[in-house]
């Protein structure tokens, strides 16, 4: 019965799988946290992260990061970049894993996570920004919180709206955007 | 935010009262420096349940620092280290300043600023039990001494607690 | 509709003389109206409305009522993730809310705290405050309002953090307290409140009698928000503001003072059962006796704080033992509790999102609510 009800939680987990504890327990984030903690405190700019991008720090147009093996459904909720995402899938809503649906903006502050692709074993650091101005797309719901803290501590929270700093607060989807791969302390 | 919490860690560790002045940030404002007010030393003399009234004799820090009312003692949550043989700023004979502190700003009414207080606790002797303070804006003055599950910051000595102090650290922000 | 009226006018103009029949005409624009004093299980139930934020509402719902009918008392609005709080002595409602000019596209944002009758929930007035308020998952401490119920303190994040301090007497937005580094509002002693600090502290905010900021207090660090963070939700009694951590510790503030005092954290569980943990987006509360209920999981780990739970532990805050362990009839997610006395019920809202009630402290189910909520993560004591 408790199993079942497990997987019957519906909108809250729609995880098909856990991930290993040893995958939870290994990832130290605290490094990579440090850096961009700083750098997402009310910048209205999409923040230059120090670390090497396809397209040198501007939003990227319908592509993946160079030279990552990514394997996965983008319109699944295991797919493995949204290991700490809440809410819509942009790839359900007109967007993708890692640009908005047309007529969005995507917010230029957000949280980060880190997770692990299963293709070549190295944990990336993902950037959840939203797209916003538009009303709740509804599609693709998915909460997973791997490395997910409290509200307080706002550069790991993905319970935030994080549509800030945009023309409206009003929430549509959820990208998942890879910004570099994490470093061990 | 993860540099202060590791800035916080570092300070719990120090017992050097510049290398906390120096990591407050925001709190300080250009190149206020500890202000020198000579303090008067506590008198330790007197019957256990009473403390003669005290001036710090500095007309610029004024009031009676045996008094919850002292302006220093705003955010002061303890028995006061002055009526227990030490005074504002320094700990009674036999006991040690702790490291992990409250923090905060009072006003001090002889300037109108506010300073930046920091309450280190004294200790490794049993509680002092005199001049019990916690800020209360209540009329009714019921007050509660620190109890056995209250989280003791007495991280040196014996690790019993004492009384508190209120030292001056600095300018706040205007 | 038209016709009706229409309808209604011929007959005016036709000169018909209308005899009474068994049943009498009835005067129009009637209200049913709530009584000043709700009985005290009633429920009040904070929809989020996920699928569309500017639709938020409170529902008033009894929870023991056999039917929608009967469960179903009233609504009021709560724009985009609204946040209640109630005067008692003033027999008002309050919900911060946040409204666009343009809808979901935006264009000038407006904050307010908006004011209802509690009987009649009509609405009174509002009090326009700055439009920074917390846009996220509903927490019982994004607000808070001090115990003489003069100040409404509302917690903002731009994501600079600050608080909006409200007198509502004069009904005027009075000035806005920074606590940069640290979220959420607990109101302690009279006129202050403490927050919650990634660097592990917890902030203290004094306020004067205008509400103005008088000074502020930094604790010394008590925990890793990294390791074992509080949950960003509180149990909250007189005197008392109780928080689990992710791992399983409870904390304790006593907030009867200006300055809280930090209990030490101790472990809800034994060294064999670590594996079970709190969960839920609102894993613990207290009832009206003081009992604490906290929402557990078997098999915890990184990541699962939020799924909730399979059981509610009862807990005896005085001797920090456990009572006994409620096993739920549905997975839930997360705790309310309304009621007093022989009456006190825990809400739980289950993983389909619908409410089930279960009298307590014994925690027997009673039924899961007829009323349709869409993502009722929020529930509170109407008294």
């Amino acid at each position: 019965m408790q199993d079942q009800q497990q997987k019957d939680r519906g909108i809250i987990d729609s995880m098909g799988e856990k991930l290993s504890r040893g995958v939870a327990r290994g990832t130290s984030r605290r490094g990579w946290l440090g850096v961009l903690g700083g750098l997402l405190a009310g910048t209205a700019a999409v923040p230059l992260l120090p670390v090497a991008r396809a397209a040198g720090g501007q939003p990227q147009e319908a592509k993946k990061a160079s030279d990552v093996p990514d394997t996965g459904n983008p319109a699944s909720c295991d797919y493995w970049r949204y290991c700490a995402i809440d809410g819509f899938l942009c790839s359900c809503c007109g967007g993708s894993a890692n640009t908005c649906p047309p007529g969005t903006e995507m917010s230029p502050v957000t949280w980060i996570g880190t997770c692990l692709n299963p293709v070549d074993g190295i944990k990336y650091v993902i950037s959840y920004n939203d797209c916003c101005g538009r009303a709740a797309c509804g599609n693709c719901f998915c909460n997973r919180n791997e490395g997910d803290r409290p509200m307080y501590h706002p550069t790991r929270s993905n319970d935030l709206n994080w549509c800030l700093g945009t023309a409206s607060n009003i929430y549509n989807c959820s990208t998942a955007i890879i910004i570099g791969s994490a470093l061990e302390p | 935010m993860n540099v202060m919490e590791k800035v916080t860690r570092r300070i719990a560790r120090q017992s050097s009262r510049r290398g906390f002045l120096g990591k407050l940030g925001g709190l300080l404002v250009g190149a206020a420096a500890i202000p020198l007010l000579p303090v008067a030393r506590a008198s330790s003399a007197g019957p256990a349940s009473r403390v003669p009234a005290q001036s710090t004799g500095n007309p610029m820090d004024p009031g009676d620092p045996t008094t919850c009312e002292y302006w220093r003692y705003c955010g002061i949550d303890g028995y006061i280290c002055s009526c227990c043989g030490g005074s504002q700023n320094q700990c009674p004979p036999g006991t040690e300043m702790s490291p992990m502190t409250w923090v905060g700003t009072c006003r001090n009414p002889a300037d109108g600023k506010n300073y930046v207080i920091s309450y280190n606790d004294c200790c490794g002797k049993s509680g002092c039990g005199r001049c019990l303070c916690n800020r209360n804006e209540d009329d009714k003055p019921v007050y509660r001494p620190p109890a056995n599950n209250d989280i003791n910051w007495c991280m040196a000595g014996s690790n019993v607690y004492n009384c508190s102090t209120a030292v001056i650290l600095g300018l706040a922000e205007a | 509709m038209k016709r009706g009226i229409c309808w209604f006018l011929l007959v005016l103009t036709s000169g018909i003389a209308f005899a009474d029949g068994p049943l009498k005409p009835e005067p129009l624009n009637q209200h049913t109206s709530l009584p000043d004093t709700w009985p005290d299980h009633w429920l009040l139930v904070h929809d989020l409305t996920w699928f569309k934020f500017l639709e938020g509402r409170m529902l008033v719902v009894d929870p023991l009522a056999a039917d929608v009918a009967g469960q179903f008392k009233g609504s009021m609005s709560s724009s985009l993730n609204g946040a209640y709080e109630r005067s008692l002595k003033r027999n008002e409602h309050y919900i911060a809310e946040t409204f666009w000019s343009r809808g979901n596209r935006g264009g000038e944002r407006t904050d307010t705290v908006t004011i209802y009758d509690r009987a009649t929930l009509k609405y009174l007035d509002e009090i326009i405050i700055p439009p920074k308020r917390l846009s996220g998952m509903p927490k019982n401490i994004s607000t808070a309002i001090t115990p003489d119920e003069r100040f409404l303190l509302i917690y903002n994040f731009t994501p600079s953090q600050s608080v909006s301090v409200v007198d509502l007497e004069s009904r005027r937005f009075v000035g806005e307290a920074d606590i940069g580094g640290c979220g959420f509002v607990i109101a302690t002693g009279q006129r202050s409140f403490f927050s919650l600090c990634s660097n592990g502290t917890v902030r203290v905010v004094h306020l004067d009698d205008t509400g103005r900021v008088q000074g502020t207090q930094t604790s010394p660090q008590f925990f890793d928000a990294d390791e074992d963070p509080l949950f960003e939700t509180a149990a909250l009694s007189p005197g008392k503001a109780v928080f689990p951590t992710f791992q399983g510790r409870i904390v304790e503030i006593d907030t009867r003072r200006e300055m809280p005092r930090i209990m030490k954290p101790w472990w809800l569980t034994t060294s064999q059962e670590r594996g079970w943990r709190p969960g839920g987006a609102r894993p613990a509360v207290a009832d009206a006796s003081g009992l604490l209920y906290v929402l557990m999981q078997p098999d915890g780990a990184e990541g699962t704080h939020k799924n909730g739970g399979s059981e509610v532990w009862v807990v005896d805050q005085k001797t920090s033992k456990r009572l006994s362990r409620i096993v739920l009839k549905n997975w839930g997610i997360a705790l309310g509790a309304t009621g007093k006395g022989e009456n006190r019920l825990l809400v739980v809202t289950n993983g389909d999102l619908g409410l089930d009630i279960y009298r307590i402290p014994e925690g027997a189910f009673v039924q899961t609510l007829a009323v349709a909520a869409e993502a009722p993560l929020l529930t509170l004591p109407v008294n």
